[in-house]
């Protein structure tokens, strides 16, 4: 290993190894099932560029904190700061062409973008994200929501030639996009390289931005606990939203106020897509508790260690208070949430929405509900409910694992939550809809099989609540019945038809027995 | 009840090696008990038990009479813990720290915090993140001692700082001591600390309790011999009850129980003359029985 050069992408190769073999699997895979497009193509190719863009964040990690800082041991090689910056940029790049012209027929068989504009965003957005996650260090893992938002940035410059005119004027077409896009990916190399010099030569984050003029008032201006907690339970309820509470709420703001919004306005004429809209906003808590909820699991929000911490494990608080606290934690998270989204909606939909296909589909509520207006109103309550104990659901039916400390059953759950989602996308609904009819039997076989589940749900239930304090019992079993009711009311009212199975799977949706065995599971990680 | 802290037949096993092998000690209600040993010896391992944090594979372990594992609030509200390392949630604020540990401690002394914080000069505005790693430790010095702790557990606290922070750290188990009834354990391979503020002391080696004594009995029962023989000696002189010979040539060093050895006969026996005999420092008497 005679070159500084060959030595760093060893490294990286080395760490990543498992990761970049993952990458080939979904692509060979991705191009097997490439015979006609599907939506689980595109599920394995998006899965394949995320796993890489992981490989080439290029940050080093302490491990209390998921994303780290570019890597400062690096600063004592023997090696110019611009090889620094530019091998992992180079790399990247290369490596994420690469991984295009791997997928490109698949991509480009029925799109009107060309793949080589495709392949310039793709090249511009790594080195975008690589300098996010290296200048902006103060921010922290908000870094990755940066990234994200400018990753949909991208995503909507590669959409501008496509918009009406066509072909589009010149600066809108692909060749100007993409030499524009292409020109600020060269900017943010030089601005990421110059950041690194900085650092090199002792000077931080604050030296290289100046804006602690701005940062340090900002900071001072932020809410700060300045009263004194009623109980120890109130003080982890506090550092629990502050750790981990926030990112639901943020995330869902973020998108209503980065895309829905945006969209909605240019939108503002079309009904279908205002209908569109409505439901993505709607499902935006749900669809974001998913990955969230992965996170919230696990003893430390943005941690990759799954060891409860020795500043909370050594607080005087049995483990019945602190998954509590964390159940608590992600019930105000969804109630915070969902009043951002219902703010959102009043405003969007009185303001500036064409509610064309949005007034259809209250007026059939209308009708089938006896032309009821409190009916209406009701149904439509019930089903914000739903949607909230829906998302606190997502958020707290894994913490039995994530507070294990076992990194294995954590693993698996997590796993099982991916492969329900590529499922779910994948699935075709078309199937759905005959699949009773074909063959009646397979409804009472699909009964059985889902009152089994509900009679070993229970049972599982009695066995992990047993050592939890009654207290917590019974305030969980109000909390359960609550949920339970509002799932078995809409299917009640909704669902003539199949009836007692739609009554059976409402019974499986609020985690019960799952969360009686969280205690015990985080008693284990404390008490290693 | 006279004893803090119990330990009996106390192992733990990590895979193959064995953290901690049959360490059975007790610490007295009011003293200094100070836990010494090379990294990796079992001192942490030791006081995770102590704190709940590690289940006791064979043996016991009781802090006020009460099983760790099984009674945590009640032990750990009685329990001030400084960790070996910085564990402060770093996008607190200072006083937000104060005011989060207050809520879990009934004793919380609030101005006794101020008197600390502004002896150590901590800014309460000042976020977690961006203290030294001296202001971070004697934060979280103030966490752990200001509720007036009846069991202050200090976890290689000087572990890197300089010596105005482990001046700082010293005088806290000082104070600690001076209201009656309060216990310290004080974990660190800085013997020289230990042996200014300790007054029972342990020694841990490779997860075996080699000592666990009064420092006063330790000092007392270890010398330090220099013996000058006429002629250089190829191998180690063969010294009946020395715990460590080390030297070369003509000049040898022996370390020896004190109680089972006469130095100017134990000279005269092997054909040497004694240079000097003094009590050994716990330094020496440290690395006399990591390396015997």
């Amino acid at each position: 290993m005679h070159s500084p050069t060959y030595g760093l992408l060893w490294e990286t190769w080395r760490r990543h190894r498992d990761t970049a073999v993952a990458i080939a699997g979904l692509t060979v895979a991705g191009r097997l099932l490439d015979s006609e497009p599907s939506s689980l193509v595109d599920v394995l190719k998006m899965t394949s560029f995320l796993l890489l863009f992981g490989i080439f964040n290029y940050t080093d990690s302490t491990g209390s904190h998921g994303v780290g800082r570019f890597p400062h041991r690096l600063f004592t090689l023997p090696v110019s700061s611009l090889r620094l910056a530019a091998v992992p940029v180079v790399a990247g790049v290369a490596s994420v062409e690469l991984l295009h012209l791997s997928w490109t027929v698949a991509a480009s068989r029925d799109g009107s973008t060309s793949p080589m504009f495709v392949a310039v965003l793709l090249g511009a957005l790594m080195v975008f994200y690589q300098a996010i996650l290296w200048t902006l260090e103060r921010l922290g893992p908000l870094r990755l929501v940066v990234a994200g938002a400018v990753a949909i940035i991208v995503f909507a410059i590669g959409l501008l030639p496509s918009f009406a005119p066509t072909p589009p004027p010149l600066w809108r077409s692909e060749a100007i996009v993409a030499a524009m896009t292409a020109g600020v990916a060269v900017v943010s190399f030089l601005l990421s390289w110059r950041h690194i010099a900085r650092l090199r030569y002792g000077g931080g984050a604050s030296s290289a931005w100046q804006l602690e003029w701005l940062i340090a008032p900002l900071s001072a201006a932020m809410p700060a606990r300045r009263t004194a907690f009623g109980s120890p339970a109130a003080a982890h309820f506090w550092f629990e939203w502050r750790s981990s509470g926030l990112a639901l709420p943020t995330l869902v703001g973020g998108v209503l106020l980065a895309i829905v919004a945006p969209l909605s306005w240019f939108a503002r004429h079309d009904p279908a897509d205002t209908w569109r809209l409505l439901l993505i906003t709607l499902g935006a808590p749900i669809i974001l508790a998913v990955p969230v909820g992965m996170a919230f699991s696990k003893p430390t929000f943005w941690s990759e260690d799954l060891s409860l911490p020795s500043f909370v494990a050594v607080r005087p608080l049995t483990a019945d208070d602190l998954v509590a606290v964390k159940v608590k934690v992600a019930a105000a998270a969804v109630v915070t949430s969902w009043l951002l989204v219902l703010s959102f909606l009043t405003v969007w939909l009185s303001l500036w929405a064409n509610l064309g296909v949005v007034s259809r589909f209250v007026s059939q509520l209308w009708t089938f509900h006896g032309q009821s207006v409190a009916a209406v109103c009701g149904v439509i309550a019930l089903a914000v409910m739903v949607g909230m104990f829906l998302t606190w659901r997502l958020l707290v039916c894994r913490l039995w694992s994530g507070l294990s400390g076992n990194r294995a059953l954590f693993v698996a759950s997590v796993l099982s939550a991916v492969v329900g989602v590529i499922g779910a996308i994948a699935f075709d609904e078309t199937w759905l809809t005959g699949w009773p009819f074909d063959d009646p039997a397979r409804v009472t076989r699909a009964v059985w099989i889902v009152a089994m589940a509900v009679a070993a749900k229970y049972l599982l239930a009695a066995y992990s609540w047993r050592r939890v304090s009654a207290p917590y019992l019974r305030q969980y079993l109000l909390v359960w019945g609550a949920g339970t009711a509002c799932f078995l009311v809409l299917a009640i009212l909704h669902f003539s038809r199949f009836q007692g199975l739609m009554i059976l799977l409402s019974l499986l949706v609020v985690p019960l027995g799952r969360l009686g065995l969280a205690p015990s599971c985080l008693a284990r990680n404390r008490h290693r | 009840m006279r004893d803090v802290v119990a330990v009996t037949n106390l192992s733990r096993r990590f895979g193959a090696n064995a953290a901690l092998r049959d360490v059975s000690l007790t610490v007295s209600r009011g003293c200094v008990f100070g836990l010494v040993g090379e990294n990796g010896a079992g001192k942490s391992t030791l006081i995770k038990h102590l704190l709940g944090l590690w289940r006791a594979e064979t043996g016991a372990v009781k802090v006020f009479g009460l099983d760790p594992v099984s009674e945590p609030t009640a032990v750990l509200a009685r329990i001030g813990y400084l960790s070996e390392q910085p564990d402060l949630p770093g996008w607190m604020r200072v006083d937000e720290l104060l005011r989060y540990m207050q809520a879990f401690y009934q004793r919380w002394d609030t101005t006794y915090a101020e008197q600390l914080l502004e002896q150590f000069g901590l800014n309460l505005g000042a976020r977690i993140k961006t203290l030294s790693k001296g202001q971070h430790a004697r934060l979280g010095l103030i966490a752990a001692e200001a509720h007036r702790p009846d069991l202050l557990i200090l976890d290689e606290p000087s572990s890197g700082l300089d010596p105005i922070v482990r001046r700082d750290i010293l005088e806290a188990v000082i104070r600690t001591i001076t209201d009656e009834g309060r216990t310290v354990i004080f974990s660190s391979h800085l013997l020289d600390e230990v042996e200014r503020v300790s007054d029972h002391v342990a020694m841990l080696h490779k997860g075996t309790l080699k000592l666990c004594a009064p420092l006063d009995d330790i000092k007392a029962k270890h010398r330090r011999m220099l013996l000058r023989f006429e002629r250089a000696q190829a191998a180690p002189p063969d010294v009946p009850g020395a715990i460590r010979v080390d030297g070369a040539g003509r000049e040898w060093t022996v370390i020896c129980d004190a109680r089972r050895m006469h130095g100017a006969a134990m000279a005269r026996h092997l054909g040497a003359s004694l240079v000097e005999d003094c009590p050994a420092s716990l330094d020496e008497i440290f690395v006399a029985h990591a390396m015997s």
